[in-house]
Order: C-alpha cells, then sequence, then structure tokens
C-alpha cells in the first residue's frame, strides 16, 4: 500500500486510500457489482479523470466521451478489480491514460488546439498563477510528448509521488525524474518564462 | 551535469512538500542551479491551477454512462427530458468509424468507382455494435441512482429505439423491426415500473415524473402512424405491439398524473371487462328446390353459420 499523502486525499474527496478506508470499501463492494457503491466511486473520481484526460486531448465534448468510456470500462471490469497493491484512483487512471492511447491510435492526431470555453473552473477569468492562464498550460501540456504529459499530470496536477506516476505509467521512478525535469523545462520553455521566472539569489 | 540537476529537481520536489524552510535549505544546496530549479519549480507550481478544472456538473452528478443525443436529432418536445441526462456520441461515433472503413474498404474492392454508402450512425440488431449498445444501455439503467431517474432513462433509452422503429417500418426487414419493437416495449416497461415505484414512495413526485414521461412519449403514436402508414403486412404485428405498448404506457402515465391514487387502484383492480360473446342462434336452414337447382353440385348449401353438403340425389 502506498502511503497516502495529504494532497492526494483531495482528489478523491477526502477519502483516504489506507487498508480500511471508505474508498477502499466502496471500490470493494463495486466489485461485487454494488452499483450505488460505483456511483459514488464516480463521484468522488469523476472530476480528477474528466480533468486529465481533457488536459491531454484539449477538447471538451471529447473529454467527456472519453470519460464515459473509462468508467464504462471501468464498470465492465469492475468484478475483476482486485485492490491489492493498487488503489482505485490508480486504476481509472490508467484506464484514462490507456483509453487516450486508443482513442489516438485509431485516428489521425489532433489538429493545433484552439482556444475554447473552458470547463467550469473557480476562476472566470481563466487567469491563473504568474500570469498563466489555464489555456496556456493546456496547449503547451498538448505539445509535450505523451509520456511528458502523463508525468506532468499525474505528478503536479493530481500530485502523485514519482512511484506511484512510474506504476501508472509504466516506467521506474528514475526514469519519471529524468522525464519530470525534461517536462518542465519543455513547459517552462513552451510559456516563455524562463528569463521572468528565474529569480536573483539574495 | 544533466543527471545532477534531474536529482536536484527530485530532492527540492520533495523538500517543497514539507515547507518554505526545507524548500530553501534544499535550493541552497544546489546554488549552480538555483537560477533554474527555482524556475522549474515555479513552473511545477503553476500547473497545480489545473485543478480547478471540473467536469461539468451533468458530467459530475450523474452516473458515468448516460448517452445523450445530439439535440438536433431530437424532437423539440424531448429536449426537456433529455437535458437533464449527460451523453456521449462516443458510440455514434465509433459506429461512424467503422462504418466509414467499411465504406473505404467497399470503394477500394470496387476500383474506385465511386460508390457511396450512406451509412446509419446507429446502430441496429444487424451491426456488431449492436450488442455494446444495448450494454451500454442496460449499464445505464443500472446506474440510475433512483426510481425516478431510472424511470427517466428508461424512457430515454426507448426513445431511442422508437426513432428506429419509425425507421425500419419501411424497410422490410421484419426481423430488425421485431427486435427493435422488443427492446422498446421492455424500456417503456421499466419506466413503468419504475414510475410505480417512485408512486409507492411519493405520489406527489410521481404525477410530476408522470407528467414529464407523457409529455415524452405523446406523439409516438401519431408519428408511428404516419411515418409507418403503408407497411409490408409482416412488419404490422411488430408496429402493432408498438402502438400497443405506447398506448398502454400513455395510459398509465396519464392516470398517475390525473387521478387520485386509490381511485386509479380501485380502476386497476377491477377485473377488464370483456365483451360479451355473441350468442349463435342457428338459423333454421330450409331446402328449397329452386335453391338447389342454382347451385352447382357437390357445392353443398351456404348459409351464415357455414357450408352444409347436400345429400346426394
Amino acid at each position: 500500500m502506498y502511503p497516502v499523502e495529504p494532497s492526494r486525499t483531495a482528489a478523491t474527496g477526502g477519502l483516504e486510500e489506507t487498508a480500511d478506508d471508505p474508498l477502499r470499501q466502496l471500490a470493494e463492494r463495486a466489485a461485487q457489482r454494488d452499483t450505488e457503491a460505483f456511483r459514488q466511486l464516480y463521484e468522488l473520481h469523476a472530476d480528477q479523470i474528466f480533468r486529465h484526460i481533457y488536459l491531454k486531448v484539449g477538447n471538451h465534448d471529447l473529454a467527456e466521451d472519453l470519460t464515459q468510456t473509462v468508467f464504462l470500462k471501468a464498470w465492465e471490469a469492475i468484478d475483476r478489480f482486485q485492490w491489492r497493491d493498487i488503489p482505485f484512483h490508480h486504476w481509472l487512471l490508467k484506464t484514462a491514460r490507456n483509453t487516450v492511447i486508443d482513442h489516438f491510435r485509431t485516428r489521425k492526431p489532433p489538429p493545433e488546439p484552439v482556444p475554447e470555453e473552458l470547463p467550469a473552473a473557480d476562476d472566470p477569468e481563466g487567469v491563473v498563477l504568474q500570469g498563466v492562464t489555464i489555456d496556456e498550460l493546456r496547449r503547451a501540456i498538448q505539445r509535450l510528448s505523451s509520456d511528458q504529459q502523463d508525468v506532468i499530470l499525474l505528478r503536479f496536477v493530481e500530485e502523485l509521488p514519482a512511484a506511484e506516476v512510474g506504476q501508472i505509467i509504466g516506467k521506474s521512478e528514475a526514469a519519471v525524474r529524468v522525464i519530470q525535469h525534461r517536462a518542465l523545462a519543455a513547459l517552462r520553455k513552451q510559456l516563455g518564462r524562463e528569463d521572468s521566472r528565474s529569480v536573483a539569489p539574495d | 551535469m544533466s543527471r545532477r540537476i534531474e536529482e536536484a529537481l527530485a530532492a527540492c520536489l520533495r523538500a517543497r512538500e514539507e515547507g518554505p524552510a526545507s524548500l530553501e535549505h534544499c535550493l541552497n544546496q544546489f546554488p549552480e542551479q538555483r537560477a533554474e530549479l527555482d524556475a522549474l519549480l515555479r513552473t511545477a507550481d503553476s500547473l497545480r491551477t489545473l485543478r480547478q478544472i471540473r467536469a461539468p456538473e451533468r458530467l459530475r452528478h450523474t452516473p458515468p454512462l448516460f448517452a445523450q443525443p445530439s439535440p438536433a436529432r431530437l424532437a423539440p418536445a424531448r429536449h426537456r427530458l433529455l437535458r437533464l441526462l449527460p451523453s456521449p456520441a462516443l458510440l455514434r461515433r465509433r459506429a461512424v468509424r467503422v462504418g466509414l472503413s467499411a465504406a473505404a474498404a467497399f470503394l477500394l474492392a470496387l476500383g474506385g468507382l465511386g460508390y457511396t454508402v450512406s451509412i446509419s450512425v446507429d446502430s441496429t440488431p444487424n451491426q456488431p455494435l449492436y450488442r455494446v449498445r444495448l450494454a451500454w444501455e442496460g449499464a445505464r439503467v443500472a446506474l440510475a441512482s433512483n426510481p425516478a431517474q431510472r424511470a427517466i432513462v428508461h424512457l430515454a433509452i426507448a426513445d431511442r429505439h422508437f426513432e428506429q422503429v419509425s425507421a425500419l417500418c419501411q424497410s422490410g426487414d421484419e426481423q430488425a423491426l421485431a427486435e427493435v419493437t422488443a427492446v422498446y416495449l421492455q424500456h417503456l416497461e421499466g419506466a413503468k415500473q419504475a414510475l410505480r415505484q417512485v408512486e409507492a414512495e411519493n405520489d406527489a413526485a410521481a404525477v410530476s415524473l408522470a407528467h414529464r414521461l407523457r409529455s415524452d412519449i405523446g406523439g409516438n403514436t401519431f408519428s408511428l402512424r404516419r411515418s409507418c402508414s403503408r407497411v409490408p403486412e409482416a412488419q404490422r404485428e411488430a408496429l402493432a405491439r408498438a402502438l400497443a405498448g405506447t398506448r398502454n404506457a400513455m395510459g398509465l402515465f396519464l392516470a398517475v398524473e390525473t387521478l387520485p391514487r386509490p381511485e386509479r387502484e380501485a380502476l386497476e383492480a377491477q377485473p377488464t371487462p370483456t365483451p360479451p360473446r355473441p350468442t349463435l342462434v342457428p338459423t333454421p336452414i330450409v331446402i328449397e328446390p329452386s335453391n338447389v337447382a342454382s347451385m352447382p353440385e357437390g357445392a353443398g348449401l351456404k348459409t351464415e353459420h357455414g357450408v352444409f353438403p347436400l345429400p346426394d340425389g
């Protein structure tokens, strides 16, 4: 069982994934085809999975479709899900990753993303920290390689530890560290912030 | 150098989680890379703001498998109900993809003679995606969180099949029509049962739900009669079942909506009156010479009760 970090609990509605936690109980009930349990799991994870997919595909409608596909796949396979050392949200994120890969494998890569109305966000102006908008970030992320996107999203948006990210994307922790550095450097370059973000030593 | 910055970044990311003092301590350990590390950490920080992105309300608070047809495809009267149901057009898009691939292969096989294939985007019983569609619909119903929602889902699914009933009635595909009709009726029945469950818990909610359900299928019988006015004989039975099932559901929805429950239950408890069987009164058979003479030999005597053979001679 992975250690639970406070940041992770926010992604799952404050439910921690310890041996006898509510989330695990829900997942185990859902594995017995308990639809109410699965519905609760859905409500807890819908934001996370939608966000992950949306930031990869850059299209609101497609992200909705793929999010529902992820949960459809999850529902179809839920009776085969066993907790073991894989928390439910890892399983979902892995399914989401594979679903996006499958989607792009069977169709042409998406055109250059165009700005579109963002899904519900707390900040209506879309202006975020350091003068970078969510839309700018999203477009910059989409220019990264698939592995870099995964690491960026899982490591810094979902704030999973590097070891868990490695498990989800099938790479070692060391490889994740390398990718995260390259991804952040590429992202910084994309955002054109290399000069302004540098802080002179005191 | 590269290896070192990767490790320094990993170390400072860990330190950052422990607090500003730890982060500062970490950065001080790598004075040569401090500026770069700081920039990378700020970039990482900016990514946190992406957590503001939320799934749309309808996706977030509704079980995941509800498909919502494109509003443009729906009759206006159905928008109000279907707006409540989030829906991906994923299966349809998949069907289009499969159809386009098949069309491309077909055109290639014909040497590019310019044939075009009209592809239905809704899977029908003859298409491989139909089983997926039924499984999808079953899951949607199973995941409805309460009877009212289940009724709405049943009716939304029924509505999609109803569209296909209307489309198939002219096709001559008797088997497909029968199958689609059966699924349509099955979901109507599901909606009725779910409505009864709602009624058992809350009369007022049932009245409101019944009104909604009735509004949604209100035009179905008219639509069916209009689009299937001339159909092959073999298809009429399925259409008759579709019409009867629609009327039956309409009757229940209307009754729940308009009649007080005790009154309706009393009515339902009464046995269905059956029309009396007509009493057959034997008509005396009068054999008259003129009558016999006008008939061909061995043809018998025709009466309103049948043909009676005449004795030889």
